[in-house]
């Protein structure tokens, strides 16, 4: 062989691997050939979200972007019919993302795009100040112009592609079905959690991560620090919308009340939460935003453990029809419908709203014993440190 | 035309890492050219000179390198907030080239009577962040006669290809290891016991990762060289199947070894016998006197060389003290009446002295990586045993190891502070994978070097047959697919960290 030929077919190689990415696109950022069975399943996008999410909000350009944790990520579809009107939407949703970060996507998305609208869906753990930033933050492409490498990079061929490629046709292949990652940012909820088969265990499961003290895992309520830094960043976020003409419509999430419940008030931070939703009433106000709370104990959030259940996946995701009546509520509020929930929060009923749910929840308490013994149970067994029993993580899923 | 080119396309790589630091290695270079023909006029005040210069390349990398330190000893006398510099690239790597050329000069070799030529020779921008440390009679000489007619394709293909050993060395080899070498080493800096696995685990990820990043990026340099049209000089020859600690240091970071070996140990072994030989009570053990003598200055600097911490000189003691043993072992075996042919050993015993070596190694690179005494003593008690062995309940139960064996705790199923993500299993299979590629397979000069005679072992000629090489490396469909496999496994999309020898 000669040096010369050797070098070409070095290059064509390589190119020839490119385009293979191109195509099978395990990202999804292209899409240009979609096959079932062989790469509908955007296995790639999983362990990088934070770095796709960056990347295709500056491709799609979208006007409205739905931001916020995992509950958003997973629960709001911005295919929903209320949401057409104020298309390109894009779920900007990024998994337990903190407030600090939220300032700085939401500063890469203007840069990068066209927005005009934001809808912010708020959780009581992102102002947990005991975690500014996610381990997958990277500040070196957060809030910058986009160009044309970052666009490229992750279509060239590395063994990370390589890898991902491999899972994207595996994970096709075996589960045709599953379309996790969709072009319009939304993870639904049904992929997410596909095969679910035990809804109890899997409450057990995330009221475990949540309530938990250990010091080696993400904080959440079990090791939970408020100060005013994090507000001062969620006035950031705010002064950043209206600096840019950006409409911003904010809600507070609605996870079960086992976990923004029972779980906040046996870990001893319902004066924290409550203090929580004054706080970010009062800068919501003050910045003329509009916010709603979903959270506390409506029918939606107390509905009783069961298998399967209607509105939840676990105890902090909710599923896509309590993401489409959310919607409906805040973007068309005049239909006043009954089979709504959630309530507009001021500074003048924000006290009597609070009030309120320290009611709903006297309630709950008595007629929802079970639940609320279980969650106490589970709680009991976390403060003996005796681990998250083996039998609570078996056969979550079917195989 | 070729001077100036290079010399423009090394000053806009130096320009890359910071304008202020371009700015340094201007003045060094300018200061060391003077000194350097000073050297050379003078005959009265040759040797002052000589000292002059040495002490102003010392003064350069304390002044960037050791500042933290020198204040801190100072630090009696009162408070003097002396801010630290950050470290220019490659500062200790140009300083020692040009140290060598001002001794080249004391010995009288000619000197370089342009300052371009000169500039290129230390600014060379695939020599200068991280060496190899060159020396102006051979690279320098070549860099002179560099003329278009030496680029011809064999060379760019033959560089293009031991460029892409070295950046996959780096980047999936050496980076692939790193991720657990830093995740034990931040448990032991954080003062959390690790068992005896894990601490294995970890010092051995380290070794490996070392010597990939640094030959890797030693690999690339000499591609990138090669594509030029010239050779530098090998850094590595596989320093981990070195048969004793005297050998691995002919095979590790060559350019330095040699540079130590030239300008201190041997003038210190040198000038020692010598004057000992007339004192009548050294006389007798003067050449061991010099060897030792050497061996400490010159260890003691290696250290130094790569940090002011105690950690690093430690290090270079350790070091010390294992060619102390290495030395006294070869006495004890050269007795009279103790037969022993090392030239004839047997594969066993070549081995078990590889491992040794590797072992030693091993132990010492501890202190390299660690940041205090006490996390490197945590670590080393760790790796033998002092907090425990590792040893999953099945293989327990199969081999009906006694538990609570006196001496030895076990742990079971599970760790009690799971350092590692990844199963054990899937790190073993790695780690073991990684140490055959370092002990079996032909490595880099092996494989590429041509002209290079390079002794070979049977099972290395095997290898070398099977890959095409064993008349030297030619293109051929083995290594088209090679080397697809590696460029298509190198355009890595996360971050690659920087090569640790940079901070150096």
């Amino acid at each position: 062989m000669k040096y010369k030929a050797f070098l070409i077919g070095l290059a064509f190689n390589f190119l020839l691997a490119i385009f293979a990415c191109y195509l099978l696109d395990p990202y999804g950022f292209y899409r240009k050939i979609e096959i079932k069975r062989l790469n509908q399943q955007k296995e790639g996008v999983r362990n990088v979200i934070r770095y796709v999410k960056a990347i295709e909000v500056g491709l799609r350009k979208p006007q409205t972007i739905l931001m916020g944790s995992s509950r958003v990520h997973d629960g709001i579809n911005p295919q929903n019919s209320v949401l057409q009107k104020y298309a390109p939407v894009y779920n900007y949703g990024i998994d337990m993302l903190r407030i600090n970060e939220a300032k700085y996507y939401l500063k890469h998305a203007i840069i990068n795009g066209n927005i005009k609208r934001v809808i912010f869906g708020l959780d009581f753990f992102m102002f947990n100040s005991l975690e500014k930033f996610n381990p997958a933050f990277d500040s070196t492409l957060v809030g910058r112009k986009l160009n044309f490498i970052d666009m490229l990079k992750p279509c060239l061929p590395s063994k990370y592609v390589v890898a991902d490629i491999y899972n994207t046709i595996n994970i096709s292949r075996t589960q045709p079905e599953r379309m996790e990652f969709l072009a319009n940012g939304y993870r639904p909820g049904s992929s997410v959690f596909y095969h679910l088969q035990d809804y109890k265990k899997l409450h057990y499961y995330t009221n475990w991560i949540f309530l938990s003290n250990d010091k080696q895992a993400t904080p959440y309520y079990g090791r939970y620090v408020q100060n005013e830094q994090t507000f001062k960043c969620f006035e950031d976020f705010l002064d950043i919308c209206r600096r840019n003409n950006i409409e911003c419509i904010l809600f507070i999430t609605p996870a079960h009340a086992l976990l923004d419940g029972e779980g906040i008030h046996l870990t001893g931070l319902w004066d924290k939460m409550e203090d929580f939703k004054r706080n970010v009433t009062k800068i919501a106000c003050e910045k003329n935003a509009v916010i709603w709370d979903f959270s506390g104990y409506n029918y939606v959030t107390t509905e009783s453990l069961k298998n399967p259940m209607k509105y939840y996946w676990d105890s902090s995701h909710y599923k896509e029809s309590i993401g489409n009546l959310m919607m409906e509520q805040m973007m068309m509020p005049q239909l006043n419908n009954s089979a709504y929930f959630g309530t507009r929060l001021t500074e003048k009923n924000i006290e009597q709203h609070l009030k309120e749910i320290r009611t709903d929840r006297e309630k709950y308490l008595k007629s929802n014993q079970v639940d609320v013994t279980w969650i106490n149970q589970l709680y009991n067994r976390i403060k003996e440190n005796k681990g998250i029993p083996k039998e609570q993580t078996e056969n979550i899923f079917a195989k | 035309m070729l001077v100036p080119t290079l010399l423009a396309a090394s000053v806009f790589f130096y320009l890359y890492s910071s304008i202020l630091f371009a700015a340094i290695l201007a003045s060094s270079i300018l200061i060391n050219f003077s000194i350097g023909k000073r050297i050379n006029l003078s005959i009265k005040y040759k040797y002052h000179w000589l000292l002059a210069g040495l002490f102003i390349n010392v003064g350069y990398i304390c002044l960037f390198k050791y500042t933290d330190v020198i204040s801190g000893l100072f630090s009696f006398i009162g408070n003097h907030n002396i801010n630290s510099y950050s470290l220019p690239l490659g500062i200790s790597f140009y300083s020692f080239t040009q140290m060598g050329y001002l001794f080249d000069q004391f010995e009288g070799e000619k000197p370089e009577k342009k300052l371009i030529n000169y500039s290129l020779f230390v600014s060379f921008f695939p020599s200068v962040s991280s060496g190899p440390i060159i020396q102006n009679d051979d690279v320098g000489k070549q860099l002179r006669q560099l003329t278009f007619k030496q680029f011809n394709i064999e060379k760019i293909t033959r560089g293009f290809c031991l460029l892409l050993i070295g950046l996959f060395k780096k980047v999936i080899l050496a980076d692939s290891v790193a991720n657990i070498a830093n995740e034990v080493y931040r448990a032991v800096n954080a003062k959390v016991n690790i068992n005896s696995l894990e601490a294995w685990i970890g010092a051995v990820s380290y070794s490996l990762q070392l010597y990939f990043d640094f030959s890797g990026y030693s690999d690339i340099a000499i591609g990138l060289a090669w594509m030029i049209g010239i050779n530098l000089p090998w850094n590595f020859n596989s320093p981990y199947k070195a048969v004793n600690i005297v050998d691995f240091w002919r095979r590790w970071h060559i350019s330095l070894s040699n540079w130590l070996n030239n300008y201190v140990f041997e003038p210190i072994n040198y000038g020692y016998t010598k004057k000992a030989k007339s004192i009548p009570f050294l006389s007798k053990t003067s050449g061991l006197g010099g060897y030792l003598l050497g061996t400490f200055v010159t260890m003691f600097l290696c250290g130094l060389w790569h940090g002011a911490t105690l950690n690093f000189i430690l290090w270079g003691l350790f070091h010390v003290v294992l060619i102390f043993a290495n030395r006294f072992w070869n006495m004890f075996k050269a007795r009279p009446g103790l037969k022993s042919d090392s030239k004839n050993q047997s594969s066993a015993a070549i081995w078990s002295s590889r491992l040794l070596t590797f072992v030693s190694v091993t132990f010492a690179w501890v202190l390299f990586r660690t940041t205090n005494l006490g996390s490197a003593i945590n670590m080393w008690k760790a790796m033998i045993g002092g907090n425990g062995f590792y040893i999953s309940e099945a293989f327990a139960k199969r081999f009906g190891i006694v538990i609570n064996n006196p001496g030895f705790k076990f742990h079971f199923t599970s760790l009690s502070h799971p350092i590692f993500t990844e199963s054990m299993f899937a790190i073993a299979v790695n780690l073991f994978l990684l140490l055959l590629v370092v002990f079996l397979l032909p490595n880099s000069r092996e494989i590429m070097c041509n002209q290079c005679k390079v002794p070979r072992s049977l099972f290395v000629k095997k290898i070398a047959k099977f890959f095409t090489v064993e008349n030297g490396w030619r293109p051929s469909y083995v290594w088209l697919l090679i080397m697809s496999v590696m460029t298509i496994s190198l355009v890595t999309w996360n971050k690659v960290a920087e090569f640790l020898y940079f901070n150096f």
